[in-house]
Formats: C-alpha cells, structure tokens, sequence
C-alpha cells in the first residue's frame, strides 16, 4: 500500500495488535464509482483469528475477494458501524456447524477513510445456555397456565408492626384470571386493584411468609362472591416476602355440600318421623340395629340376633330361607312375619331390605324398614272369616254364588253353582260358555238379552231359567245378580247368586192346573146336571118321581166326585165301587153275588160305571129282582185285546117271576149301550129276558183321566 | 128353537162328554144344521171332507187324555171356521190361538147356535 509508508507489524501498535487475546482484523473501506464503499480490503489480521477462522496473510485480500459467498451479509453492518461511530455486535452461526460467534465491529476514526476492527469470539456455549433457559421458561409459563388452579405469587407489604397490610401480584396464570376474576392484577397493589378485599387476605398471607410454613384454607370472600380453597406457602425465608398462592373456585362444591348436607337433615327427619321402623344389618343379616323410625320391637337400638330373638318359632325357616336367598343373589327381600315383642305381644311385620354393594360387588350391609301391618292383617283376617261364614251360609242355604270378571272373563263358581249345573265341584273351569252351553235352548237368548241389558242399565239382573244337567232333571233356577263399573262406568264385575226353585215351579204349575182343573171339572158338572135334568125328563109323567131319580142320580155322581177328590189323581177299585153303590141301595149281601179280581179304574170310568151300577140297583129295586126275592150276579173279568187290557163286567139278574118288560130306552139303558162307547171307547149290551136283565159292560184299561190325572 | 139359523150347515162336533155332545147334537139339528159327525176323540179331517162340505166345527177343548188344539191349527189351515165350547178358562188357549171364537160351559143353547151361525155367515 502506497499509503502506509510503515508497515503494521512493525510498530508498538502492531505488536499489541497481535497480542490481543481475540481474534481480530482490520479493514478500511474501498469505494467505488460514485463514491459508494465496494468493498473493505484488509490492513492486517492477528495471530489468533488465522488460528481462530483460518485467515492468514490477508494482505492485498478484500473482503469479497476473501469471503465470496459471505461478503454480502456483512457489507451493511460494516457500513453501520462506520457510518454511526458505534460499535455493532452480530451474533451469527459459523461456518462451521454448531458454532456461534459474537463478532463485533469497532469503527476506528483514522485517517480519511477510517477503519473497523473486527473481533470475533467463540459464543456457542453462551447461546446454548440461553435456548435452554428460554425453552424452560416457555415450558413453565405453559404449565404454569395450564393448570386448573388458580396460582399467583405475590410479594407481601407488612406495616410497621409487622403485620401484611397489602401485596403486589408478580405473577398470575391465566386460571388466576379466571377464578378470581382479576385480569390486570400483575405488578400491581391489592389496595390498588382490589381495595374492598378484605383485609385478612394480607394478613393470613403476612404470617405464612414471616413463619416460613404454608398453609391451607377455605375462604368465602365477599367482594368476589366466591368460595376459595386456597394453598399457600413462602418463597424464601427472607425479604423481599413472597408467596406462592394455588387458588381454587369451590362455589360448586359448596353448593353440593349444602345441598348434600339439607338432603341428609331431611331424610333423617324423615326416619325419626317414621312409624316404620329403619335398620341395617350386617352382611350375613345376622345382627340388626335400628337406625331410626318407630321402637315397633322394643330395644333394638344395639345389634342383635333378630330372627332368633324376634321372630316366632313357626315363622323362623320361611324367613331364614327368604334372607339366605337374598344374599345369594344380592338382591332386596321382602317378607311378612309374626313377631313377639318384648312386652311379649305378638304382631305382624312387613320386612323389606336392600343390599348396599362395596366396588367388588359384595354386601357390605344391609338397609331395610319393617312396617307393622297388624291392623290390616286382622282386617285381613276378618274379611277371610267373613267370607267364609257367608261361602258356608251360601252351601248351607243351597244358593249357587257366581264372580264374573267381565274384562278377563274369569269366572268363579261357588260349589253349589258347579252341583246346580250338573258338574262335581272344580270338575271344569267355569265360564260363560259352560254357563250358556247348560241354559235350555228356549231361555238362552232371553238369559243373554236379561244380562246385556243390566250391564248396559246398571239395575239388577233378575231371570228365572232352565238349567239342562246333560242326562239330568231340568231345573228352573231364580238368578239375581248386580253388575260393578269402573269409574268411567266400564263393567268390570257381575255378582249373582242363583237358587233352585224347580219344586216351587211344580207347586206353581200344579196348583194353576188345579185351578183350571176345578173350573173345567165345575163346569162340565153343571152341563152334565144340565144333560142329566133333560134326558131324565121325558121318562116321567109325575114331577115327583122326576125329582125323586133326579137327586139319585145326582147323589151317585157326587159320590163318584166325593170318591175322586178323597183321593185325586189315584184310580178307584172296581169290587169296592159295586159293593159301595150297592149298599147305597140297601142290596142284602145274600141277595147278591159280587166277584172279580182286582181293575183300577180310571177317575173316568169309575164315574161311569158308578152311575151304571146305579141306574141297575134302582131298576132292578122298582122292576127287577131286587124288588122282589131275586138275586144279582155281578162278575168282571180283565183280559187283553189287540195288546191293551180289557175289563168286560156282567150285571145279570135272576128272578122269580117275570116282571112288567121295559123296552123303552131309558136314562140308565143310554148311558151303557150310548154312553160307554162314546166316552169310553167300549161296548154296553142291555138285554131284558124273562128272568131279569142282562148287562155287559166291556171297555179298555187306558189311562182316560183328565189332564189333572196324568200328570205326575 | 123355531129360528131355523143353522138351515143346512153341515157341522161336525168334538166332544167327549156324551150328554154335552148328546145335547149340542139336538140343539143344533133343532136350529136346522145337518150334524155330520160328533165324535170323543179327533176324527179324520181329510175323510170327512172328502165326503162333503164342512161349514163349522164345534170344539171342545179337553178331550180327557189329550187337547184340540192341534185339530183346531188343523182347521184354520183348511179354512173351516170353528168355535172352542170348553170348560176351561180362556187363559188356556195357547199364544197362536187366542182370539178364537169361544163359549164357556155351561153354555146356553142360543149363544151357541148364534156363535157358529156368525162363523158361517161370516164364510159367505
């Protein structure tokens, strides 16, 4: 260089220069066209930065020309450093890898130009250092903003009488914000920020700095409305006092505590109030404890053996059984039970219980209430007695009783209602059908219009019927029975009892038989009185002898009647109706001879042959033998023709001397050759010889009564 | 019983009391009809009138075993009026004969010409 007439290295300066202990290099400026600077040439280099960076005998070398990739990055800060007159430090990566370097550029005001020194130092540790605190600060403000708990620390400002009056907030996370709902608190004073908080907030945290202990507190603060645990403990042992304070909102777990706490007071109210009685057991349900509710056993209030203590004899394997099956399938039980309490009175309890289950799914106890059902047991009781006095009284009093659930159909038959059908008791399941199915043909539909319309009515249902037993007696039955609604007025319900009243209807049937009878048979009298008074008339020229046959044969048919009603619907014997007629005429037994087997005559016939043997006795008494010292045979057989029994009857008279013939055909000799075929399907002959009369009388054994006589 | 009311009916009775039979015959024959049968029991409808007309059939209810009603049904499909001359009460005609002419014994002897004179003149 032209214009360093004394080379560097030999001065003082230069010398220093080299002895520098970092690595340095001078470079003054080269400029261009226009006067710009186009490059930095270097003056001279030391010994150390040829060590540190390689960079020997740089004389005549400039900068871009050394460092052809690099030059550009530098060209600004060197131009910076000369321009402002202060020094520019850059920290930059080497070359090299993991290297950083400090360079720093000192401008040198020398000469026209002037001059940089640069000295490069080897920074790479320093900067590792850094990075690593940075990333520790990052992580810690991460964490310390992502925790839950609200977390300040603070710096606590103590009166003269050492006493935390205020403090400052260094540091709040973000959960701080939020629950203490402060949101600039950071570097300022509470009395600042928060004047209205109360003031033992500083002076808890001025004694938990001065005594070096943390503590834990729960704390409502009314300024905030809320409810804080808080956690807080001393940074240092020494001033500046600084706390650490975990802040956490437990507004919500207050409220449940309370709310927890009122439902727990409530329920135990409940229990004390209880008529119930309320325990727990061991798991084995072993011992029990009353745990409140009604003393309904006397003292059970320590643990104690209850089956065996309480429960009586009779009842203790049915609750043993119904409590071991429970544990087994850890499930609730349920049971009633005799008990005798310690005043020795025996009563009814309804037990209940319920497992409590631990996280493996054993019993750990048992929680249970006993109700004393007494009273309603002995309703019970009543009410089962009560039914079945009336069930008997129903049996004793012959009544069938019937339960109809008309939604399900289920029908309930009482025993006498299974008999009254014709079935043995529980032979079937009863039901409307079976019910119907035995209903005669004829009154099934009116049975099924009587039972519709009470259920659509409401009023009772009141029918009488015939039952038809299958190869049984019909029977009439009397049925009364009540249908019971639901509130809406649905049927639910019918209620019957029906009675037998089949002799009552045959009482009935037979008494208006009677009566029709009595009519028909008074009636047919006076015609027959009618026909007699006008067919005796014509045989008669004195009034007297009309009147005198007239009351003969009236007398014999009323003793014909008198005969029937004695003894009605039975027939009447053929030798005891002659000889009866007979002895009304006053015939001596020596003049007569009567004989034949024994003929039950019909009502009917009966009265015809009564009225014949009488019509014979008054003529043979006024024509015959029996006016004179004749005598009478009078002999019956019985004999069958074409199947059907026949009585054939002769009347033949003997006497002396023959009598005044009587041809005419009179009352008596109508009624047996007119009479006897007409009514009775027979035949009559009436033959006058010489020697008296000769009748036959012959008819058919039939059953030829009235309709009152047939029956039954 | 000069009026000749029944002049040439031909009736038949159904009695079985012979001296009501005996006498309904002569009373009807005195009011001029031509009785063509009295008979106890039920006669043989088809064969009577095979032999001739039928004006009127004069019934008895109770034929001692049994009952005329079904001969009376008998007639009232064939058209021939009848009349019930019975004893008993008029609460024993069964449902499909009520309404019947009828006449109660003991009857008198007018009221029974008049009855079957009334049937017949109502059949012509």
């Amino acid at each position: 260089m032209a214009d360093n007439p004394h080379p560097l290295d030999q001065t003082l300066f230069a010398a220093a220069f080299q002895a520098l202990p970092h690595a340095a290099c001078l470079l003054e400026p080269m400029f261009g066209a226009g006067g710009a600077i186009s490059d930095w040439r270097y003056i001279a280099a030391n010994e150390r930065i040829g060590e540190f960076i390689g960079l020997r005998d740089v004389e005549g070398q400039t900068l871009r020309g050394r460092w052809p990739d690099m030059a550009a990055d530098w060209m600004g800060e060197f131009a910076e450093a000369l321009a402002t007159g202060a020094t520019v430090i850059v920290v930059r990566p080497g070359s090299q890898h993991d290297k950083v370097y400090e360079t720093t550029l000192t401008p040198l005001p020398f000469g026209a130009r002037g001059a940089v020194l640069v000295t490069i130092r080897d920074a790479s540790s320093e900067h590792r250092d850094r990075e690593k605190r940075r990333e520790a600060d990052a992580r810690y403000k991460l964490l310390f903003d992502s925790i839950d708990e609200g977390f300040c620390i603070l710096e606590v400002v103590f009166d003269e009488a050492g006493q935390g009056v205020d403090y400052t907030i260094l540091e709040a996370n973000r959960a701080f914000n939020a629950q203490t709902g402060l949101d600039d608190a950071v570097g300022r004073l509470r009395s600042e920020f928060r004047p209205d908080l109360e003031n033992d907030w500083p002076a808890n945290y001025g004694r938990i700095a001065l005594s070096g202990v943390s503590e834990r507190f729960e704390r409502y603060s009314n300024s905030v409305g809320r409810w804080f645990d808080v956690f807080a403990f001393p940074i240092g042992d020494q001033a500046p006092y600084r706390i650490g304070a975990l802040f956490e909102d437990v507004g919500a777990r207050k409220d449940m505590e309370a709310t927890l706490r009122h439902s727990e007071n409530r329920l135990q109210t409940l229990i004390e109030a209880s008529s119930d009685l309320i325990f727990r057991m061991n798991p084995q349900a072993t011992l029990m404890e009353q745990v409140g509710g009604d003393s309904l056993l006397g003292d059970v209030g320590e643990e104690s053996n209850w089956i065996e203590r309480l429960v009586l004899e009779s009842d203790r394997a049915m609750v043993q059984a119904v409590v071991d099956d429970a544990i087994v399938r850890r499930a609730p039980f349920q049971f009633d039970t005799r008990v005798r309490t310690d005043d020795g009175v025996v009563r009814w309890l309804s037990c209940r219980a319920i497992p409590v289950l631990g996280d493996d799914g054993a019993i750990t106890e048992w929680f249970g209430m006993a109700t004393d059902i007494t009273p309603r047991r002995s309703a019970e009781q009543q009410v089962a007695h009560g039914a079945e006095v009336l069930l008997l009284a129903t049996e004793i009093g012959k009544v069938a009783v019937w339960d109809w659930n008309v939604e399900t159909g289920d029908l309930v038959w009482s025993d006498e209602h299974f008999r009254m059908e014709g079935y043995e008791v529980g032979e079937v399941v009863p039901t409307y059908d079976r019910w119907a199915e035995r209903v005669h043909l004829e009154d099934r539909e009116a049975c099924d219009i009587k039972i519709a319309a009470a259920m659509e009515s409401g009023e009772d249902y009141v029918n009488e019927y015939r039952i038809c037993p299958p190869g049984g007696e019909v029977r009439w039955v009397s049925a009364r029975g009540r249908f019971l609604y639901d509130e809406k007025g649905k049927p639910v319900r019918m209620l019957g009892a029906m009675i037998d009243i089949t002799q009552r209807r045959r009482e009935e049937e037979w008494q208006r038989l009677l009566v029709a009878e009595l009519q028909h048979r008074v009636r047919n009298l006076i015609g027959m009185v009618r026909s007699v008074a006008r067919l005796s008339a014509p045989s008669h020229r004195n009034v007297d002898e009309y009147v005198d046959h007239l009351i003969g044969r009236l007398q014999a048919m009323g003793r014909t009647q008198s005969t029937l009603t004695r003894s009605p619907g039975r027939s009447v014997d053929l030798g005891e109706l002659v000889r009866e007629e007979l002895v009304v005429h006053a015939v001596q037994p020596d003049m007569c001879h009567v004989d034949g087997p024994e003929v039950a005559l019909s009502p009917h016939a009966a009265e015809i042959v009564t009225l014949a043997i009488h019509e014979l006795a008054t003529n043979s008494v006024k024509f015959g033998a029996l006016g004179d010292s004749g005598h009478i045979r009078i002999v019956w057989l019985t004999e069958e023709r074409d199947g059907k029994p026949w009585v054939s009857l002769r009347w033949q008279e003997t006497a002396p001397r023959g009598k005044t013939k009587n041809n005419r055909k009179g009352f008596g000799r109508r009624l047996i050759e007119e009479r006897v075929p007409y009514e009775l399907d027979g035949k009559g002959s009436f033959f006058v010889h010489d020697t008296g009369v000769l009748v036959q009388l012959e008819f058919p054994l039939s059953d030829n009564g009235s309709i009152l006589d047939s029956r039954i | 019983m000069t009026d000749r009311l029944l002049s040439g009916c031909r009736i038949i009775i159904l009695e079985d009391d012979y001296y009501q039979a005996h006498d309904s015959k002569n009373t009807l024959e005195d009011a001029g009809a031509n009785v063509i049968s009295v008979t106890a029991t039920v006669p043989d409808l088809k064969a009577l009138m095979a032999d001739g007309r039928i004006d009127a059939v004069l019934i008895d209810i109770n034929l001692g075993h049994s009952t005329s009603f079904d001969f009376a049904r008998e007639l009232s499909r064939n058209a021939i009026p009848f009349l019930f001359l019975t004893g008993y009460d008029v609460g024993m005609l069964p449902e499909d004969l009520v309404g019947s002419p009828y006449i109660s014994k003991p009857a008198d002897r007018g009221k029974i010409v008049a009855g079957l004179a009334s049937l017949t003149a109502s059949q012509t």
